[in-house]
């Protein structure tokens, strides 16, 4: 014997909603089964008892009630008005100290050019370097010392040593 | 954010620095007449050594710098304090040890009034240049020039310098 049918399944087949197949199985079910008989039988009383209830009156000013709850549920969202500088949004956060920055930069600007201290460079820019035939050239930064240094050296390493007494011509 | 800043400090300071350019255009011209003082500060290093002992007549400034180039040079001593007070595009010649010489031309920046442009020539003692080397430097800021023979060296510290009363603008 098939396992009995679910609830659902048995409202489904009173109300005439199940496949011409599915319909016909549970039929069949129901016929040899006592407690699925019973069950298609209640259902069948319950529907015959919703059909007989009388429907009670809905006054006009009742539907206007509920319509008014339903609609303030339902309402869109107010449109927002849109104007140029509301459409600017956070590209506005992002102008107003920006524009404060370049303000302070164009005072220090100014005053830089009648005080005279124009742009200056803070560290020497080694623009050329061109050692002889026959010797190297290298130039380095030391940002410890903060200072440009150029050493010129032989290629072969090969010139003697400075004197001693390091006076030389002097 | 911060590329929307630097955009608009560009665009807003562009203005400025045209007016600057030919502010300082005038400026440089005027300077051009006065000349400049320039000190060369020789000093041999010799010897090798991870705490250097220096020469106290060098001074505290040149001393750091110095020590900043890690050079690794055992001790430091003062061969010479040269001063020469030149007109711009001329050359002045400084003697080192060992016959040898640095030549130096000091050319006012086209556009702005305060850096200086350094041409400097290392002479060796046949009378050859071996190194040319132009630096583009703020007036009273030193930059080295390393010349290694053998074990030892010979450094120079070059500063061009522009009296304050001398400086444009005041």
């Amino acid at each position: 014997m098939k396992p009995c049918p679910s609830d659902t399944q048995l409202g489904a087949f009173l109300d005439g909603e199940l496949p011409e197949a599915e319909a016909a199985a549970i039929e069949a079910h129901v016929a040899t089964c006592e407690r699925c008989a019973a069950e298609v039988a209640a259902y069948a009383r319950l529907d015959k008892l919703v059909a007989t209830a009388p429907v009670p009156e809905v006054a006009d000013d009742e539907w206007a009630a509920a319509w008014s709850t339903i609609a303030a549920r339902i309402a869109p969202e107010p449109a927002q008005t849109s104007t140029l500088w509301s459409r600017l949004g956070r590209l506005r956060t992002a102008l107003v100290p920006a524009a404060a920055a370049a303000l302070i930069a164009l005072a220090a600007g100014v005053w830089a050019l009648h005080s005279g201290r124009v742009l200056v460079p803070v560290q020497a820019v080694v623009e050329e370097i061109e050692p002889a035939e026959g010797y190297t050239a290298n130039c380095f930064y030391s940002a410890e010392a903060d200072v440009t240094i150029i050493t010129v050296l032989p290629t072969d390493g090969q010139e003697e040593a400075w004197d001693d007494n390091g006076q030389g011509p002097l | 954010m911060a590329r929307a800043l630097s955009r608009a400090v560009l665009l807003l300071m562009a203005p400025c620095w045209v007016y600057a350019a030919g502010f300082g255009g005038d400026a440089a011209k005027k300077v051009a007449a006065l000349g400049v003082e320039i000190e060369v500060v020789v000093i041999k290093a010799s010897g090798r050594g991870l705490k250097p002992d220096f020469d106290g007549r060098i001074s505290a400034e040149l001393r750091k710098k110095l020590a900043g180039c890690h050079l690794a040079y055992g001790k430091y001593a003062l061969v010479d304090v040269q001063h020469k007070s030149a007109r711009y595009k001329r050359k002045v010649i400084c003697i080192l040890p060992g016959k040898e010489a640095l030549a130096i031309i000091c050319t006012p920046h086209t556009s702005r009034t305060h850096p200086v442009r350094v041409a400097t020539q290392v002479i060796d003692g046949a009378g050859k240049i071996i190194q040319r080397a132009q630096v583009l430097l703020p007036y009273n800021k030193a930059f080295l020039i390393h010349r290694p023979k053998g074990a030892s060296a010979v450094i120079m510290g070059i500063t061009a310098y522009k009296h304050p009363s001398k400086m444009p603008g005041r």
